[in-house]
């Protein structure tokens, strides 16, 4: 055992009266400072010593008595209300359930089928422009729709359009698979491959609640 | 004839949500002093121990404290209260928290009593007991609990909320702290050695 390894161990040597053997027998700066630990703890046990007859004043536990009495009597008083609870608390899980049906049947009603993009969006108008759908708008929502479903974080692959809202997780969606103009792509600080020779590149738009464009997709 | 078994404090704290005040009164004998002697140590401030004190037991009252016996025994619990309690006063600088002076030691004197012994080596536990009081927050603890107050380990481990290696590591540096403190102190020569008898009482 070395000097390290010696120290490592220390607390554990110390306590089962193991320090002494061992390494310290050999090693002069450790049995030194073996010596300087003991000490040390001797001095400290001597302040749990001196101290072990201390306690708090009591006046303190006049005041803990009078204020378990005083919580006492409160929950005395309060139990027989406490006795009607389970028919309200019921009552009330029951409306809240009712209501939560109602409101998610409400949100899971089939989704309009968006097929153009207002031309009053800001950022979709200049992504939209010249833009042609390259496949059917409901097959390529419903495909991402269930791409969403199958990893939950597919909207995270879209790059939010600057000035756009924001997306939260309640928003009525909708994604647009559509030609882009290369040069809109490239203005929005994507690569969207300059060196190309096609003017426009495939994407999936998102589109908001509103029908304005939130964020973009590259297909490839 | 009624068993004169001491009852446990799970057993205690299921009569004080009875509303039993004789358990309370009995749980609180039982672990005032500990959480008293904790705070005192950790501040150096008799006012704060007591409001701490106040404020575990209190917690226990109004079933605020959360205790869940699965986790950990319940005088280890109070322990973890009193620490954030602690913690939380002196990080206001609520108390009269003993101030350091620049030799970093505090300026005042902690107020446990100190038996009458000889004067070099009252001086020294003196000294010592300032040092414990000048360490960094997160060793002073480990050094209460496991030197002052002889918790094992792992009760230490569960009433700071930290692993049994990490309590292993911070009672070695606080040692390491203590005696630099020691030797730096006003009588380098005699502040160590004046402990040194203290090896013929292990």
């Amino acid at each position: 055992m070395n000097c390290q390894e010696f120290w490592n161990e220390m607390p554990e040597l110390a306590r089962d009266g193991e320090a002494e053997r061992g390494h310290a027998q050999e090693c002069e700066d450790c049995a030194a400072r073996l010596e300087r630990h003991r000490a040390l703890a001797a001095g400290l046990r001597r302040i749990g010593r001196e101290s072990a007859e201390v306690a708090a004043p009591p006046r303190v536990e006049a005041g803990l008595l009078a204020e378990f009495r005083a919580h006492a009597g409160l929950a005395a008083h309060r139990r027989p209300e406490t006795r009607r609870f389970p028919l309200l608390a019921w009552m009330s899980a029951a409306a809240a359930v009712v209501a939560l049906v109602a409101l998610v049947a409400r949100d899971h009603r089939p989704a309009p089928v968006q097929r153009s993009v207002p031309s009053s969006s800001r950022a979709a108008g200049a992504l939209v422009a010249q833009a042609e759908a390259e496949e059917p708008v409901q097959a390529a929502m419903e495909r991402t729709a269930a791409a969403e479903d199958e990893t939950g974080e597919a909207i995270e692959d879209f790059i939010p359009l600057p000035y756009a809202t924001s997306v939260t997780p309640t928003d009525d969606l909708n994604v647009v698979r559509m030609q882009v103009q290369r040069s809109a792509v490239l203005a929005l600080g994507l690569s969207a491959g300059a060196d190309e020779d096609s003017e426009s590149v495939l994407a999936d738009v998102l589109l908001g609640p509103d029908g304005m464009a939130r964020a973009i997709r590259l297909v490839e | 004839m009624p068993s004169a078994s001491p009852e446990s404090d799970d057993e205690l704290l299921l009569r004080i949500r009875g509303g039993d005040e004789q358990a309370f009164a009995q749980l609180y004998r039982k672990r005032q002093g500990m959480i008293y002697r904790f705070a005192l140590h950790m501040s150096g401030s008799g006012a704060l121990a007591e409001d701490v004190t106040q404020e575990v037991f209190l917690a226990l009252i109004r079933g605020s404290c959360g205790y869940d016996p699965e986790r950990g025994e319940l005088s280890n619990y109070l322990f973890g209260i009193a620490r954030k309690l602690v913690l939380r006063h002196m990080e206001r600088g609520r108390a009269d928290v003993a101030l350091e002076s620049e030799d970093g030691l505090p300026a005042q004197a902690p107020e446990l009593a100190v038996q009458p012994v000889d004067l070099t080596r009252q001086e020294t536990i003196e000294l010592l007991r300032r040092a414990v009081l000048s360490l960094p927050s997160r060793y002073r603890e480990v050094v209460v609990l496991c030197d002052l107050e002889e918790l094992d380990y792992a009760d230490a481990a569960l009433a700071i909320g930290c692993a049994i290696g990490t309590v292993r590591s911070r009672l070695h540096r606080a040692r390491a702290l203590l005696l630099e403190k020691l030797n730096r102190g006003r009588r380098p020569a005699t502040a160590v050695d004046a402990l040194k008898p203290a090896r013929c009482q292990i």
